[in-house]
């Protein structure tokens, strides 16, 4: 095998994992596992999820990280759901979905802001920023958001020819993070900030100004995936996306991201969301009991973690050039 | 890296590997008896609980296991951890599965109605537990009603204050109502039946404190009405944690002898039966978990087997004899439905359960179980049901 | 190669440059001159005062009192940015360089090349072709699409050397060149040194191994508490010559 295609193969490890895994869940699972429905379902379910988990991947090429991303998922749709369900409710729904979307950016400008240019550690800052959303979602409003547009639910909830344009949302947006990040000036500034900041910084990368926009754009991702959650449940509850920022991270992770900065590549995040998506599924449908499913993941992402050291190293051995040392 | 460290490494990984794989294995192996055939096949029933983090939550999903296998239904089920998009996910998944029909404890009263959709569109019956859902799709709800708590807690007070408390004969007396907070469903459909009795007497003066569910909070609030002056003769806590906290606040208040303090509660967790058993709570009320979903798979098997006529009408009054669901055998070392604590029920109106229902369909309204001194120690209450790992 | 600018105004002139950190006196006065093309040390014990120099020449530090003079012109540099602008590059050994991005991206780094305006779509050709000429000139083998991870302390350098040719720096500062360097990476440096200066690219070197790089520095200033205590051309003097003088002077 070439050096190209083995550097093909560990890169994309994830998929193969993920190719594995499904075989498994249909040898296991009696029926319903090898359907096309299936596999489109499983899209469906992970595109909510999906979009926090390359927020979170962005944060973490940054070297940094976005605790409140999923808690602005919430708040913004229900901002948004507020706004356009008790409010005023005489507006067009599309106008709520540009309400989410930029009530989520606003967010995560602040905390952009907080650790691009006020320079708080990322931990720290959306730690507080966790609370703020989380509380003040509750402070917004308790309890369900009903009789809410079509058109503002449809986002996560409209299909065309059978498949929900959830998946193309998401995967359009997966497509587009990766071509920044690969191919412009603005992926390698992201890079470079999260590899080496003060390099970066001395070779004229204002590493604070990446950070801002990188953390914007983490919120955008955030109101994306807060209009899935709310066209996927058809309401807007204070619940919404509660908690799930530790799903967002394992995700990332197991595509290999790096929590250490400057290394991973949105294709293995998004390996990873479909890793999610296929372990629920399988772990669902095999009617695994809740404790063992939660040690289980636990186990697999242990496994991911293992996997993805192993083939760094595979890597590392691969492209090592065998001359040029001193 | 070395040729030793590839070796430890690649040891770990497959551990891990043959860890995760055996724990999918054992986990899926189980067995039916006498299988209930429909269409050709075993029957086959799906439970989308809302959590399964408490003993309660426990014994409520272990009950449809147990009933489903020893009538020979083939069960599965799931739980979403408090968490409604993954409820949803699960219910539509369980449907997906090809489940027969579907039982559910909707954790979001309007969200789940996506499921309900969902459910009608592939022709899967649902029957609610436990929790509501605003659809007209499900067959029936199975459970009792907070409000219904609070006007049976209600009028035990007012009995307490007649046979007990000078003037004897006369319903006349002080009592501290300890409330979860205003808007909370505690204090709308708990506290509302309570007050829909007691606000008949004009002999009784109630003080509200809002203690947040909390049990701090009910012992501050509890001591700082006595420090005030007021004469207590009854505590209604909206939760077993706020009666435990007033109990505390008795017990540390000056001059008062806190079992001549009549205390009343919802819940009754195992350290409120304890409390029972010594005296310092003298009532609370609670839900019949191991019922709730026997009553709902006895009703889905029926209809599936002889269509909607097998539904109870209306204004019904069902008696123990009516609903033959005890099966004889013994889980965990006991027979869960030995004793009918669910009956007598009743058939309502779900619009009559809450104002967020805006859609009709049956409650199989159950009784309450009432926990006094008398029975505080019953094995078949949940709080004291012998589920290991708790 | 040194040259003179026109009239032989230097390339950069420090004249009385004093600098205070607090109630320490690290620069007490000094005045330094460097031509295009020439490469000048300055050596000296920790704490002479040498990397203080530096870094207020490369814009990393402010100068308390003084003039620069660039090209005969006062300028302030209060910078990195600013020097950049001049020409006036840093390399540092390790610190300027993002391991895990590529060598081109590394030479790039925060110059990189675009296309398609306000989209910023890298011109990944074109900045290949340019880093594959700048690295065939210095005579690295290293391939630009390799990670400097995998590059050797010498050849780490090497991209940082890169940089200043491929962006036509007029001065350039080096600290430690050949800290932490095999002797292999040594011979290497001093050519990128000489490939610089046949460029026409001043050279500062910040060094305490001087007779490493004797054989290629024109001028040495010897450095010690804040002032220049002795300079001498590399004809003038030898190794042993700028040891005696260092023990003498510091004793």
């Amino acid at each position: 095998m070439n050096t190209r295609a083995k550097i093909f193969v560990v890169d994309n490890f994830i998929w193969f994992i993920n190719v594995g895994l499904y075989l498994l869940f249909i040898i296991l699972v009696p029926t319903g596992f090898l359907t096309l429905h299936n596999v489109e379902f499983i899209l469906y379910v992970s595109s909510m999820i999906g979009f926090l988990v390359l927020g979170e991947a962005l944060a973490l090429i940054t070297g940094g990280m976005d605790l409140s991303l999923a808690e602005n998922a919430g708040l913004s749709a229900v901002v948004g759901g507020f706004i356009i369900g008790v409010m005023a409710s005489g507006l067009p729904g599309w106008v709520g979905v540009i309400i989410v979307l930029a009530t989520g950016t606003a967010l995560g400008a602040v905390n952009g802001i907080l650790v691009g240019k006020l320079r708080y550690n990322p931990f720290l800052a959306t730690l507080g920023t966790f609370l703020v959303f989380d509380w003040g979602t509750f402070w917004i409003r308790r309890g369900a958001i009903v009789r809410l547009p079509a058109s503002f639910l449809a986002p996560g909830s409209a299909t065309v020819g059978g498949v929900h344009i959830a998946i193309f949302i998401f995967l359009a947006m997966a497509i587009l993070l990766h071509f920044i990040l690969r191919y412009t000036r603005f992926g390698v500034r992201t890079y470079a900030s999260g590899d080496n900041p003060r390099a970066a910084t001395m070779m004229g990368i204002n590493v604070g100004n990446t950070l801002f926009w990188i953390y914007t754009l983490c919120g955008l991702l955030a109101g994306f995936s807060g209009l899935m959650y709310v066209g996927y449940i058809g309401v807007v509850t204070s619940l919404i996306a509660q908690n799930q920022v530790f799903n967002a991270m394992a995700g990332a992770v197991l595509g290999g991201i790096s929590l250490r900065g400057g290394r991973g590549s949105i294709m293995g995040a998004l390996g990873g969301v479909v890793l999610l998506g296929i372990l629920d599924a399988g772990l669902t449908m095999l009617n695994v009991s809740p404790e063992i499913r939660g040690v289980l993941t636990g186990l697999v992402l242990l496994v991911a973690v293992m996997i993805n050291m192993v083939t760094a190293r595979l890597r590392d051995r691969i492209l090592m050039p065998s001359s040029g040392q001193d | 890296m070395t040729a030793k460290r590839t070796i430890a490494v690649a040891a770990v990984v497959v551990t891990l590997l043959a860890l995760t794989l055996g724990l999918v294995v054992t986990s899926y192996a189980d067995s039916a008896p006498q299988p209930v055939m429909i269409n050709g096949h075993q029957m086959f029933l799906g439970l989308a609980a809302h959590a399964v983090r408490c003993s309660w939550e426990d014994l409520y999903v272990k009950a449809f296991n147990w009933y489903c296998a020893d009538n020979g239904i083939r069960s599965t089920w799931t739980e979403a951890g408090y968490d409604t998009a993954t409820q949803i996910t699960q219910a539509k998944r369980l449907i997906d599965m090809g489940v027969d029909g579907l039982i559910i404890s909707p954790w979001d009263v309007k969200a789940l109605a996506v499921v309900m959709d969902y459910a009608k569109a592939h022709n899967v019956p649902v029957i609610c537990t436990n929790t509501v859902v605003d659809s007209d799709y499900p067959l029936m709800f199975v459970g009792f009603g907070q409000k219904q708590a609070g006007e049976q807690l209600a009028q035990s007070i007012v009995d307490h204050l007649r046979n007990n408390v000078d003037p004897v004969g006369e319903v006349k007396g002080t009592i501290l109502e300890l409330s979860s907070g205003p808007g909370t469903s505690e204090d709308v459909m708990r506290g509302g039946g309570f007050h829909e009795i007691v606000d008949q007497y004009p002999g009784i003066k109630v003080i509200t404190q809002v203690a947040h569910s909390n049990r701090d909070e009910a012992k501050t609030a509890t001591m700082n009405v006595i420090r005030g002056g007021a004469k207590i003769d009854a505590v209604f806590a909206q939760n077993g944690s706020m009666a435990l906290g007033a109990n505390a606040g008795l017990k540390d208040a000056p001059g008062i002898t806190p079992k001549d303090v009549y205390i009343a509660t919802v819940d009754a967790f195992p350290e409120i039966c304890d409390e029972i058993g010594e005296g310092n709570i003298d009532i609370a009320v609670d839900q019949t978990p191991a019922f709730y979903n026997p009553i709902a798979v006895y009703y889905m098997v029926k209809y599936l087997q002889e269509g909607p006529s097998a539904l109870p009408d209306y204004g019904q009054k069902l008696t123990a004899e009516d609903l033959p669901i005890d099966t004889g055998i013994q889980h965990m070392g006991l027979d869960p439905w030995e004793t009918p604590m669910w009956a007598p029920g009743t058939i309502r109106h779900m619009t009559d359960f809450s104002s967020d229902i805006t859609h009709d369909y049956r409650w199989f309204q159950t009784n309450a179980v009432v926990v006094t001194k008398d029975n505080y120690d019953s094995p078949l209450l949940w709080g004291n049901f012998p589920l290991p790992g708790w | 190669m040194v040259n003179t600018l026109e009239n032989g105004i230097p390339l950069l002139a420090a004249e009385r440059i004093e600098k205070w950190y607090g109630k320490i006196h690290a620069l007490r006065g000094i005045d330094v001159v460097i031509h295009p093309g020439e490469a000048l040390a300055l050596i000296g014990d920790n704490g002479a005062g040498k990397s203080t120099f530096a870094k207020i020449v490369a814009g990393v530090e402010q100068k308390t009192s003084g003039r620069l003079l660039w090209k005969g012109k006062e300028v302030d540099i209060s910078s990195i940015k600013q020097a950049r602008n001049l020409g006036i590059e840093t390399v540092y050994q390790e610190q300027a360089l993002a391991p895990q991005l590529t060598v081109m991206q590394n030479i790039f780094l925060g110059r990189t090349e675009t296309k398609f305006g306000i989209l910023g779509i890298l011109d990944n050709k074109k900045m290949a072709e340019a880093a594959r000429r700048v690295l065939d000139e210095l005579g690295l083998a290293v391939g630009v699409n390799q990670e400097v991870r995998f590059c050797s302390g010498g050849e780490q350098q090497g991209v940082a050397v890169a940089r200043a040719i491929l962006f036509k720096a007029n001065l350039v500062i080096l600290d430690e060149p050949t800290r932490a360097l095999s002797t292999r990476g040594v011979e290497r440096i001093l050519q990128f040194i000489r490939s610089m200066k046949n460029e026409g690219i001043a050279v500062i070197l910040i060094s305490h191994v001087f007779p490493q790089i004797f054989p290629i520095t024109d001028r040495f200033m010897f450095m010690s508490r804040g002032q220049v205590i002795a300079e001498k051309r590399r004809e003038e003097t030898s190794p042993e010559d700028l040891s005696r003088m260092i023990i003498q002077k510091t004793a």
